[in-house]
């Protein structure tokens, strides 16, 4: 798969989160589970990992339960969890390629129809960013990803 | 079982290292204050004849300044509280002591934050964990704080930096409560202080009525991630480098939704900042790191000189610019440029006593 075929938005690098100072949370308790597309996957990650074959997205799922491995095929993305694929509609959301956690919390933030991704290169990566994207979410007080979606931010231009 | 006492001595020693040679500020946010023009209210003034001296807890200090708290707890950090007292004092400026967790641990540790014995009318500055509060009662708390003969004390809430730290707390769960309990439960008046990352207005606005005052202690200047990422080799840490309100920003969140006194702190360096922060409305402008820095040179002594030239160029620049008090700078007209006035004004935080002013001008 090509990166054109998704929809792949710009840095979000203008954005910055408001800093909590007072969490009324523990960073244990951040629930990050997402419901993705109108088919309504449940993923325990909000970050895709893309991959160009679909045999070993499969057998990275199978090896590694609850990473969400993905092909985009068409207008629609196949994701295997725990070795298993389940095809969802693109036209439903967008995806955007982020370079760490907290990227993929500001894309999460600022639209509820994106879905973060990292290409499969970055597989190695993947426990970190979710450590970040968890620690984005305590430090502005979200305790799920609704919650993150209301957390304030603010912008900077250039 | 690890010895508690023991690893929280080596981290303070550890910390001040990491301070003094490793590059733990902030890389590319600022403080905004760059952001801040005052303006002139009339004819210079000769610094002479500029008083900068504030009233804090009732007594008369030299200048809205303050030494934030930084060490204690490893028996060689005595002489660098030691000596920064007795400068402190010479001078007339309060200070702040670092976290007293370790004397918490091992009450004979206690002496190291205990600088009254060497500076007596100094208005001292105790330091608590916001996290440990719920370890500690409130009886254990005003115990360690007449130990010291503490003045007020600041509660440091510092999740940013307990995230990224390899022992870090990370359960903030009724630590608010706790805070509020605390503010209302002991004699001395409590700041809530961050550590770098800074006080947004939901969290001022949340402990208005419950503390003192608060100290921003914004973005700008230490990153205490930063410092944690050194320690831990950068696990986590890197990607929270930049994470954090900018401290004149910090201030005026804070100013528009707490009515008590605000702090500044976070990257305050120069006479100028502590000029453009009074003319935002805080009431003390706090500073750490070049503190220590002349402490570690030169001891007490270089602590006096740096403060007092810091303290004469606070004065000339005041007078400069027509003021001849702390009240008069507190009311001058000031410009607020980009990208400071978007913030504001996205963030609904502009406080009332500024737009009449006209607060903005932007480009």
């Amino acid at each position: 798969m090509k990166e054109s075929q998704t929809s792949v938005h710009s840095s979000r690098g203008e954005i910055s989160f408001v800093h909590n100072a007072l969490p009324e949370l523990s960073l244990g308790e951040v629930d990050t589970s997402f419901i993705l597309g109108r088919e309504k996957v449940e993923l325990k990650f909000p970050l895709l990992v893309l991959f160009s074959d679909r045999t070993e997205a499969m057998k990275e799922s199978s090896a590694r339960r609850d990473v969400p491995a993905a092909v985009v095929e068409g207008g629609s993305i196949e994701v295997f969890l725990n070795g298993s694929g389940k095809k969802i509609e693109l036209s439903g959301f967008k995806m955007e390629n982020v370079g760490d956690g907290i990227e993929a919390a500001k894309a999460l933030r600022i639209d509820d129809g994106i879905i973060p991704f990292i290409e499969k290169s970055k597989l190695e990566n993947f426990d970190l960013f979710i450590k970040q994207l968890r620690i984005a979410m305590f430090l502005t007080d979200s305790r799920d990803i609704n919650a993150l979606r209301k957390a304030p931010i603010y912008t900077t231009t250039g | 079982m690890p010895d508690e006492s023991r690893e929280t001595q080596s981290r303070k020693i550890e910390h001040i290292d990491i301070v003094l040679n490793k590059e733990t500020q902030y890389r590319s946010k600022t403080t905004l204050f760059e952001c801040i023009e005052v303006l002139p209210g009339g004819q210079r003034i000769n610094g002479d004849d500029v008083d900068v001296s504030t009233a804090l807890l009732g007594r008369r200090i030299a200048a809205p300044i303050f030494i934030s708290g930084m060490t204690g707890g490893h028996p060689a950090t005595y002489e660098i509280n030691k000596n920064i007292a007795i400068a402190a004092s010479r001078i007339g400026i309060p200070m702040g002591v670092g976290s007293q967790r370790a004397m918490y641990e091992k009450q004979d540790l206690a002496y190291t934050y205990d600088v009254k014995k060497v500076a007596g009318d100094l208005i001292l500055i105790g330091n608590m964990g916001a996290t440990k509060l719920l370890k500690y009662d409130n009886r254990k708390i005003q115990e360690m704080l007449d130990l010291i003969n503490a003045d007020m004390l600041a509660l440091h809430t510092n999740p940013a930096q307990e995230s990224v730290q390899p022992e870090g707390d990370i359960d903030f769960r009724g630590v608010y409560s706790r805070i509020c309990e605390v503010g209302k439960g002991i004699r001395q008046p409590v700041i809530l202080k961050e550590v770098g990352n800074g006080i947004s207005k939901e969290v001022a606005k949340k402990v208005d009525g419950k503390v003192y005052a608060i100290d921003v202690q914004g973005a700008g200047g230490t990153t205490w991630v930063g410092v944690e990422t050194y320690r831990s080799r950068g696990a986590y840490g890197s990607a929270f480098w930049e994470w954090g309100i900018p401290t004149a920003l910090s201030v005026l969140e804070s100013k528009s939704a707490f009515h008590g006194p605000v702090w500044a702190s976070g990257g305050i360096r120069t006479p100028s900042d502590i000029v453009k922060a009074v003319a935002i409305g805080a009431d003390m402008s706090g500073m750490a790191k070049p503190v220590l820095v002349s402490e570690r040179k030169n001891g007490a002594e270089g602590v006096y000189r740096y403060l007092d030239r810091l303290i004469a160029d606070f004065r000339n620049e005041t007078g400069s610019l027509g003021f001849s008090s702390i009240e008069e700078l507190k009311n001058a007209k000031i410009r607020i440029s980009e990208p400071l006035a978007s913030l504001l004004e996205q963030r609904g935080a502009a406080p009332k006593n500024l737009e009449d002013r006209k607060l903005f001008e932007t480009a």
